[in-house]
This record gives structure tokens, C-alpha cells and sequence, in this order.
């Protein structure tokens, strides 16, 4: 009964609660858009760094800080069960790396050159796809790809046998020489002066000379990217106080940073987009409260309550901002779910940058529940504040006064 | 006369009048201040860039990109300098010798560029000086003195005073070794740039690796004020294309881009605040007019044209908004002079602002003509949210007018 009065209440002046609507419309719509593009890209931000840390990594006590191949472990097979074994973890890909120059006739750069499963390792960082030239590195083999720059820079194509040189396992040299079997490409953030190279594990340790499988880290992926830090947890209580088990917040603080700083951004944006719907939903609330005062002084007269009356004001106010929060959801729903499937690709310089972060140039859309959830809870506290406002007003009515109008 | 009419009319009811100014002048500070602050983030990771980095443009030899190697030298530079020097607008010039090398203490190894730097000219073109936060700037009384960042040094373990060594690769590709004693220590907004970098002395790079005399990796030239860059740049690279002529711009796309898109999205947002202000101050006319039709039905019936009706509302509606506009913008002013001086402290997200080369203290840069924008900007959409509600008010026929009842 109550709610038809309302809802009635609300469409009497069609062309006001269209405009306030209006208003709404627009923050919820925008806000909608805004959120669910900052976190699509947040969300890739994440993936192309999981991708290449693993969410939670292992490392020998200490590596992280001195990323020393004395500090790298040993990761036995049965040390390999251990952490396969723990609930949610999905896989583990071992890596054994460090620095080394390479050199091909007269010319030399110093590169990272990692040793890793090819595998595994392509499961997660798709490297095998980023070959441009020969073939991806099978498991086992004695042979090594290139980054294109360096493949370049050392004149070294495929079949030709390039020298690596370096410091190895305590103190040992580390030295030898391996044919390039294929050429990838890749965007290195950062350090561009460096090349970067990958040979399987056992060629690896062959290089640094270290012993049978040992690893500097064990990037482990898990099933579900929410449950990590329960999960280093456990691995670190599994796997004892000799390794350092990480997650890639830790690893990668610079992401986290960069997402939390840009998200604040967004958010104080919305705060005060939200503020200025809020101001034009009060004004509109405002000024139906007075135009009606006489209308609301005869329903008093006549035996409706105060209470009564209130209530069906706060309940147009609420009406209102439902139909409202409707109307955005359909505009932008649609639009978010397209984007979603169908990311908007990235071109010229913008797409450069993506590049530069690693990131796939697309601007995906998420579809994350909590985005949506979030925008209600701010906009129903938006609407309760408002709604407040014409129950102080009526509780103040004076009967008489209304209904003469004075 | 009627401009004073609508003045007074704007205070008929204050609390509704107040209402949608305080919703304009809050819409407007948010909008000013994310504005300023976009720009005074992008400006300073501009300047850092340009005055610590990059300066306006350097110039290599066109191979150099490619390969970053000592062989790519620039010939009779002290001719292309005293060029340089002599074109108007350019602040400083000077010459640089750039190789890779692996710096390498008693724990760690390093990849880094070793840039040779011009102990006379090279503080004109780069304020590395005062970024130091240890030690001091290389001197010509030091024996072998090189500066390295923060970073590289924790990577190190390494201390003032530390002596390193470092391999670079000689213009004839072989690998030789020098040692240097770690005399200064610095910190850039730029986390990439530190991680990349270590310096040292011209003479002694260029005795460790046979570098000719009178010949340079590169040139790097600073011109004031910042806009006239690219036009010299333009202009010099015209006049030598056997050489690589890069500014800025080209060198940091990110930048580049965050420079062009910061200031169009500040508007942009700016125009989305305002556009959801101009549908309140729709709606509040409208209630206005609503509620004064037999008023105005009295003034035309008492023969006021209708085309001064209509002004009425005009500057009613004008007024309305510059309360707002004009209290937002003294708003803006205040604020934004006191956080332009004391800045604004992101240091909670300083690893991830510094990856992508930004400062964490942002001070907020808005010029006049910003404000002036602004107050345009303001005024259009006071305009344009007043036809609407005027027109109506034109067709309201004077005889049913003054028979309405409220």
C-alpha cells in the first residue's frame, strides 16, 4: 500500500525524476565502466607478472636478497612432492639462473641466461610461441635460445655455437659452449642493456656447475590465485626454515604499488562524481519535501501518521535510486560483457607501452562480481543519507502551518 | 535592472540555491585538483626525465640503437658540440661514452650501462648531482671514482668507498676489465634508469677501453624552454642525416603519451562532473519555473516581452551556477596553492610510481589559463542547462498562468 503510494509519488513529476534519474544513470554507468576497465587491467597486470614469478615462489634462505647461485637449493624430487603435495598447488616450475657473457666470434653481452623445464615452463609463459626462428628447446638437450636483440647484436643464427662465460657455483667458473637452436622475442621491462637466454635445467647446471637438481627457484602456480597467502603459509611450514617461500606481492611490490595507486585514482574520481549525483538527488529530494509541504499537512490532518508519511518519502527516495541503479545495469552490463569477450585492441604508441609492461595490448573489461557489488553499497549508502533528509522535515511539519501555507 | 531581479531571485530560497552551488563548487574542486595533479605527476616524471636521463635530445650514431655498442661512435664531436652550443635556445651540450658492462663485487654480479661522462659540460645537461644521497659528485681527484644507484649497490653489497670491477666490451669486442672505487651513491624517481646506470669518468673509460679521442657514443643536448626542443632537434637532425636525432619523446613513449592523454583526460573528466551538474541545475530551474508560473504569468500579462522573461532565467540560471563556479574555483585556488607548496605525499606507493618513473611527492601544477578554461568551461554549461527550463517558461500562455494553483 505504502510502497504504491511511493512509487506513484515518484512518477507525478516525470519529467524531475527523469532528470535526477539521469544523474544517476550517468555515475552508476561511468563508475561501472571506469572500475571494471581498471580492473581488466589490473587483472592482466597480474597475469603477465603470475605468469613469469608463479604466485608463490621457493627460494633457497636469503636468494631473494642476494640472488646468488650459493643460495640457490636442492630441489630432489622428493623435495618436489613435498610442495606438489600441499592443497592448491598446481604446478611448480623449477628455474636455475644467473648471469653470464655470451659471446660469438668477436662480440660479447652480458645476459641472464636461465636454465628451466621447457615444458613446464612454456605451460605458464607460452615461450615456445615467441619463437621467431629455428625451434623451442626440448627437454634434456644441450642448446640454447636467444633473445632477438642479443641474437643479433652477436651476429649468432641458428646451428651456430655460442661461448657462455661466467661466474658459477661457489666459486667455480662457469663455461661453456652451446648451439642456438632457436630465436625468440620478448619484451624486457627495464634493463635493456642485457640479452636473456634460456637452456634446459641439466644444460644449466652443467654451466654454473653446480650439482644434480639444484634450482635457485621454485615458482609454484596454484589452482586459485585468491588462496595464496594461505598457501605460502602452508608451503613454508612444509618446507622449514632453509627456504624463503615468497608471494609475487612480495616479489613484485612495484605491481601491487602501481595497481593500489592507480586504483586509489579511480576511486577518489568516483567519490566525487558520486557526491555531485548525490547534491542533485538532495536538491530534487529537497524540493519535492517543499512543494508538497500542503499535500503532506492534509494526509496529517486526515490521520496519516507522521511516521507513516515519512516512511513513503524515504521509500520515493529509495525508489528512485533502485530504478536508477536498474537503468545503469542495463546500459552498462551489456557494454561490460561486450568488452569483456571482445577486448578493445590497443594500437601505436599506447600499444607500445602495453608492450613494455609485457602486458597483452587489449584493454580487457572484468566482469567481477565485486565491482558490482561495490557500486551498490556505494550507492545505497549515497541514497540512505539522502533519503534521511525529508524525515527531518516532516517530523518538523506544523499541521496548521502546512496546510495554510504559511 | 533585470540581472538584478534574477540576482534576488536566486536568494528566494536559499537552502535549494545553496544546494546545487555547493554541488558545483565540490564537483569543480574534485575536477580542478585531479586535473592538477595528473599534470603535476606527468610534469615532474617530465622533467626528471629530461633534466636526470634523457635530456631534450640526443644524438647516436644510427647503428647504436640496435647494438648499444662501443664500435657506434660519433666522430669530430668537439666540432658537432661547438655547433651545437652556437644554436639558440640550447642550454647545455655534452658528450658521453656509453658501453655495457657487468659490474661485479666480492657477492654479486651487476649488468649495467657504463657511461663515461664529460666532468666540464656534463652537469649541464643532467642534474645526477642532486640526486646523490651519499658520497660525492666524480671529481678529477678521485682515482677511478664511479657513482652507481641505491639499488645496484644493495644488489652488491656494496658500500661508499667499495672498490668493484667491472668488465665492459672494447670497441674491438674483446672483454676488458677495470676496477673503480664506488665514490658517490644516488637516488632517482626512476627506478629503471637506477637499476640500468653506473658512471663514470670519461678519461678513465675511455683509457680502459681504447676509445678514440674526440669521439662519442653519444651526444646529449638541453634546451630551455622545454617546448622548443623538438624544433632544434628538428632542425639539427636536418642538417646531419647520417646521424640518429632522437628526442624525448622518442626515447619515452610512456612519458610521451602520459604527457599528450594526461591533460585531454583531465578535461574530459571535468566534462563529465560538469555534465552531471548541468542535469542538477536543469532540474532546479525547471522547479523554479514550475513553481513560479503565476508569477511569470503576472509579468506578461502586465507586459513584460517574453524574450526578457527569458534573459531573466538566463541570468538566474547564470547566477546560480557562478556562486557555485566562482566558490569552487576560490576553493581550487586555496587548495591547490597549499599542496602545490607542501606537495602531496605518495610515498606508500613510491616502489610502483617509481617503476614507472614517477616521483611520490606530487605537487599539483594548474596554470591561469587552466582556471580561465575552467570558469569557461562552467559558464557554457550554465548556458546551455538554462535554455531548457527557460523555454518552457516562454511557452506558458499568461491567462492560464496566473490561474495555476501554486
Amino acid at each position: 500500500m505504502l510502497w504504491t503510494i511511493a512509487w506513484r509519488n515518484v512518477w507525478r513529476n516525470r519529467r524531475r525524476s527523469a532528470l535526477t534519474l539521469a544523474t544517476i544513470v550517468l555515475a552508476v554507468v561511468l563508475g561501472l565502466l571506469m572500475r571494471s576497465m581498471q580492473y581488466g587491467q589490473y587483472g592482466a597486470m597480474i597475469d603477465s607478472t603470475v605468469a613469469r614469478t608463479g604466485h608463490v615462489q621457493v627460494f633457497g634462505e636469503g636468494y631473494w636478497d642476494n640472488k646468488s647461485l650459493d643460495r640457490s637449493i636442492h630441489a630432489s624430487a622428493e623435495t618436489l612432492e613435498r610442495v606438489n603435495s600441499v592443497a592448491g598447488v598446481a604446478d611448480a616450475v623449477p628455474r636455475l639462473e644467473s648471469f653470464a657473457l655470451i659471446s660469438f666470434g668477436e662480440r660479447t653481452k652480458p645476459s641472464g641466461v636461465i636454465g628451466t623445464n621447457p615444458e613446464i615452463e612454456d605451460r605458464y609463459t607460452a615461450l615456445a610461441g615467441r619463437i621467431v626462428e629455428g625451434r623451442y628447446l626440448e627437454v634434456g638437450e644441450r642448446g640454447i635460445i636467444l633473445l632477438r636483440s642479443l641474437a643479433s647484436y652477436l651476429g649468432a643464427g641458428i646451428g651456430d655455437d655460442v661461448v657462455l662465460l661466467g661466474g658459477g657455483y661457489r666459486g667455480q667458473t662457469a663455461a661453456d659452449l652451446l648451439p642456438v637452436v632457436g630465436i625468440f622475442d620478448y619484451t624486457l621491462m627495464g634493463n635493456l642493456e642485457t640479452g636473456l637466454a634460456y637452456v634446459p635445467l641439466d644444460a644449466a647446471r652443467e654451466l654454473y656447475a653446480t650439482p644434480p637438481d639444484q634450482v635457485t627457484s621454485l615458482s609454484v602456480m596454484l589452482d586459485d590465485g585468491d588462496a595464496i597467502d594461505r598457501t605460502a603459509e602452508t608451503l613454508q611450514r612444509e618446507l622449514g626454515n632453509e627456504f624463503d617461500v615468497m608471494t609475487w606481492r612480495e616479489t613484485s611490490p612495484e605491481v601491487v604499488q602501481g595497481i593500489q595507486s592507480d586504483s586509489v585514482g579511480g576511486i577518489f574520481m568516483l567519490a566525487i562524481l558520486y557526491v555531485v549525483a548525490g547534491f542533485g538527488l538532495l536538491g530534487t529530494v529537497l524540493m519535492s519535501t517543499m512543494e508538497r509541504r500542503r499535500e503532506f499537512g492534509v494526509m496529517n490532518a486526515v490521520g496519516m501518521r507522521k511516521g507513516r508519511l515519512a516512511f513513503v518519502l524515504f521509500m520515493e527516495t529509495l525508489v528512485l535510486v533502485f530504478v536508477g541503479v536498474v537503468l545503469g545495469l542495463i546500459v552498462s552490463v551489456p557494454i561490460i560483457t561486450w568488452f569483456h569477450y571482445n577486448p578493445i585492441p590497443v594500437t601505436g604508441d599506447l600499444a607500445a607501452v602495453f608492450e613494455q609492461f609485457n602486458v597483452p595490448p587489449y584493454m580487457p573489461f572484468s566482469v567481477d562480481l565485486g565491482i558490482f557489488l561495490a557500486q551498490g553499497f556505494v550507492v545505497l549508502v549515497m541514497a540512505l543519507i539522502v533519503a534521511s533528509f525529508p524525515i527531518v522535515s516532516i517530523r518538523r511539519l506544523h499541521i496548521m502551518r502546512a496546510i495554510t501555507g504559511r | 535592472m533585470l540581472w538584478h531581479i534574477a540576482w534576488r531571485n536566486v536568494w528566494r530560497n536559499k537552502v535549494r540555491s545553496l544546494v546545487i552551488a555547493s554541488a558545483i563548487a565540490i564537483g569543480l574542486l574534485g575536477g580542478v585538483f585531479s586535473y592538477a595533479f595528473m599534470m603535476g605527476l606527468v610534469n615532474q616524471a617530465v622533467r626528471s626525465a629530461i633534466h636526470v636521463g634523457l635530456g631534450s635530445f640526443q644524438v647516436h650514431h644510427p647503428d647504436y640503437p640496435t647494438d648499444r655498442d662501443l664500435r657506434y661512435a660519433l666522430d669530430d664531436v668537439d666540432a658537432l658540440l661547438a655547433e651545437v652550443r652556437s644554436t639558440p635556445g640550447v642550454v647545455g651540450a655534452s658528450s658521453r661514452i656509453v658501453g655495457t658492462a657487468m659490474a661485479s663485487s666480492a657477492v654479486g654480479t651487476a649488468a649495467a650501462r657504463i657511461v663515461g661522462v664529460d666532468l666540464d659540460h656534463d652537469p649541464e645537461i643532467s642534474d645526477l648531482r642532486t640526486k646523490l644521497i651519499e658520497g660525492a659528485y666524480l671529481s678529477a681527484d678521485e682515482r677511478i671514482p664511479l657513482l652507481m644507484s641505491e639499488k645496484v649497490a644493495d644488489d652488491l653489497e656494496v658500500r661508499l668507498r667499495s672498490r668493484i670491477v667491472a668488465s665492459v666490451v672494447s670497441p674491438t669486442g674483446e672483454i676488458v676489465y677495470g676496477a673503480f672505487r664506488i665514490v658517490g651513491i644516488f637516488r632517482t624517481s626512476d627506478s629503471v634508469f637506477d637499476q640500468s646506470n653506473v658512471f663514470v669518468t670519461r678519461e678513465d673509460l675511455a683509457e680502459l677501453t681504447g676509445f678514440a679521442d674526440n669521439s662519442a657514443s653519444e651526444l646529449i643536448v638541453r634546451i630551455e624552454p622545454r617546448e622548443s626542443g623538438d624544433a632544434v632537434a628538428a632542425a639539427f637532425a636536418a642538417a646531419h642525416p647520417e646521424l640518429l636525432v632522437r628526442t624525448w619523446r622518442d626515447l619515452a613513449p610512456q612519458l610521451q603519451l602520459a604527457a599528450d592523454f594526461g591533460g585531454v583526460f583531465g578535461f574530459g573528466f571535468l566534462a563529465i562532473i560538469l555534465t552531471a551538474l548541468g542535469f542538477g541545475i536543469v532540474n532546479t530551474m525547471l522547479m523554479v519555473v514550475m513553481e513560479r508560473t503565476r508569477e511569470i504569468g503576472m509579468l506578461m500579462a502586465l507586459g513584460m516581452a517574453r524574450a526578457r522573461v527569458f534573459w531573466m532565467l538566463l541570468y538566474e540560471t547564470a547566477f546560480l551556477s557562478m556562486v557555485g563556479g566562482v566558490g569552487g574555483l576560490v576553493l581550487s585556488v586555496a587548495l591547490l596553492g597549499w599542496l602545490g607548496r607542501v606537495g602531496v605525499n605518495m610515498q606508500a606507493w613510491a616502489e610502483g610510481l617509481a617503476a614507472f618513473g614517477y616521483d611520490s611527492m606530487i605537487y599539483p601544477e594548474a596554470s591561469t589559463s587552466f582556471y580561465l578554461q575552467v570558469a569557461g568551461m562552467v559558464l557554457v554549461t550554465a548556458f546551455l542547462a538554462s535554455i531548457y527550463p527557460a523555454r518552457r517558461a516562454l511557452k506558458l500562455l499568461p491567462a492560464e498562468a496566473i490561474r495555476a494553483d501554486t
